[in-house]
């Protein structure tokens, strides 16, 4: 389940140095990683802040320094990125975007739509002719078991 | 090197610049959104879609599977239709007929996703055992009536939580992973390409959930993850990822692309599904519940797929709801999951055909079930 081990609930990472916490966290996630009867219950997100510092406060000098140098290069990330938004348009124009795209093609699911049909979309209400059966589904309209 | 005492400080020192420079990002992103598809579409006098309550049919049940259905994929051509079960086997229906074609017993049970192969040939399947099987269903049957691996894809280190075949590439595949990474990898040598992740600082924080990869370029490809962020990636580039997506509050469980490819949907365990605009990173819409009186907690997301001009999306929710939503509106249009014939379990899964004229959804019911539009078409 995910973060309960830690006893935390950590869902989004909102400050640096909880994201440190979690290179000290993967080792050991990876470490303790085991099949469970469901494996939609084997994620794991970010654990509860601080789990490293709580451990007794000792943290390597290494990695201290990776830890160092992934914030330096997150930072120019950053900087890239805030420099990238002073020019960026915004978001109405993506809207519009949006918009535009969804027209002006056939799509068998929508009530009102642009053509042409393709008469290959009523196959599902067919009668198909199977090897093992005669089952075959009524036309348009009715229900189905 | 510097005392420890001097690292600490240094440390502190980049995270609050970091924390800060993170702050003003958002400020000014959020200077950007101007206004979202909603309040777009609402200015310009647009009406949602509107369905009769016999619109949209469950034409097929296709049932044999033992155990819940977690995962379903379409092939691009025919009406065939691969899907994983908790019964630790894969089936190949032909869905209009509803007949298996195939059943596959694999050998580790617990299996989480499953994919078809561009021409139609070959299925993979991925799960706790951290690696994707490679079944080629031209191949000869084992005297137990199985049939045999073709490859195994060995080196995640952890589950692998869905895979996808490279559009017009039968070679190549993706996969995603509880290991926090995405591998592209080289079907044929069973090699891995390229490492998405892991220990660079661009990867993911958490276990990656579901990808999608963009159909108008095969380089780039976006990936979910339990961080509840959505990360870019082009395949020729793994050492960073292209853009980091924020705006969810939960894990990120699905993931994909628009049809225009310029734009992606993401449905998460904060309830929410939304559209983020794949270029500038902005969030152009969200999805959200009406927050129901009597629930205690907020059905999640599991599942998403969008119809093929992109006017709908189809939401399946871990409370059994299949939520048709008026992309361009944000309105509820029709719950599949209160037809006539609806599974009776949470939706798992959800795909279209690939000429958009059928959605499929698995089920934890253990069935998966076909719909299509048999009402009046009105064509414009």
């Amino acid at each position: 389940m995910r973060g309960e081990a830690n006893g935390g609930e950590q869902r989004h990472l909102h400050d640096a140095e909880e994201e440190e916490e979690v290179e000290e966290q993967r080792q050991r996630t990876q470490r303790a990683a085991r099949p469970s009867s469901d494996p939609q219950q084997q994620r794991r997100s970010a654990p509860a802040p601080g789990a490293a510092m709580r451990n007794g406060g000792y943290v390597g000098k290494h990695r201290l320094s990776a830890a160092i140098a992934r914030l330096d290069q997150e930072l120019q990330s950053l900087q890239a990125e805030l420099s990238e938004l002073e020019s960026m348009e915004p978001a109405s124009t993506a809207c519009q975007e949006v918009i535009s795209s969804t027209e002006g093609k056939p799509d068998p699911l929508l009530p009102i739509t642009s053509g042409p049909e393709n008469a290959s979309w009523e196959r599902w209400f067919q009668r198909v002719r199977s090897s093992r059966s005669n089952k075959w589904w009524a036309s348009k309209g009715s229900d189905f078991s | 090197m510097a005392s420890v005492a001097e690292l600490k400080d240094n440390h502190a020192k980049a995270t609050a610049e970091v924390n800060s420079l993170r702050e003003r990002l958002r400020k000014r992103r959020q200077m950007l959104l101007d206004t979202d598809v909603e309040r777009y579409s609402k200015a310009q006098g647009r009406a949602p879609v509107s369905f009769n309550p016999t619109d949209l049919v469950c034409c097929r049940t296709l049932q044999g599977h033992s155990g819940k259905v977690y995962s379903l994929d379409w092939t691009p051509e025919k009406n065939w239709i691969v899907s994983a079960s908790q019964d630790g086997r894969l089936i190949v229906w032909n869905a209009l007929t509803s007949q298996k074609t195939h059943a596959i017993k694999l050998h580790c049970p617990w299996v989480m996703t499953c994919a078809f192969a561009p021409n139609g040939q070959s299925v993979a399947c991925g799960g706790l055992d951290s690696a994707c099987s490679i079944f080629n269903l031209n191949s000869q049957a084992d005297r137990d009536g199985n049939l045999p691996v073709s490859r195994m894809l060995t080196g995640h280190k952890g589950y692998v939580s869905s895979c996808q075949y490279v559009p017009d590439q039968e070679t190549h595949l993706i996969t995603s992973s509880g290991d926090q990474t995405c591998i592209l990898w080289d079907v044929t040598t069973a090699q891995r390409i390229s490492i998405f992740g892991g220990e660079f600082p661009s990867g993911h924080t958490g276990d990656v959930l579901s990808l999608s990869i963009n159909s108008s370029n095969t380089n780039m490809f976006v990936s979910g993850s339990c961080d509840a962020t959505v990360r870019l990636w082009d395949t020729r580039i793994a050492s960073r990822a292209v853009r980091t997506y924020h705006g969810h509050e939960g894990d990120i469980n699905s993931v994909k692309f628009f049809p225009d490819s310029q734009r992606f949907g993401t449905g998460s365990d904060d309830g929410t599904c939304r559209l983020f605009d794949m270029r500038t990173g902005h969030q152009l819409q969200v999805y959200s519940r009406e927050p129901d009186r009597n629930d205690n907690e907020l059905p999640t997301v599991t599942s998403i797929a969008f119809s093929i001009s992109g006017r709908l999306l189809f939401a399946g929710y871990s409370n059994g709801d299949c939520y048709v939503w008026d992309t361009l509106l944000a309105e509820v249009v029709l719950n599949l999951g209160t037809l006539q014939n609806s599974h009776e379990g949470r939706i798992s899964c959800l795909g279209l055909s690939s000429d958009g004229s059928a959605l499929c959804t698995g089920s934890w019911d253990k069935n998966l079930k076909i719909w299509a539009f048999s009402g009046h078409r009105k064509i414009v």
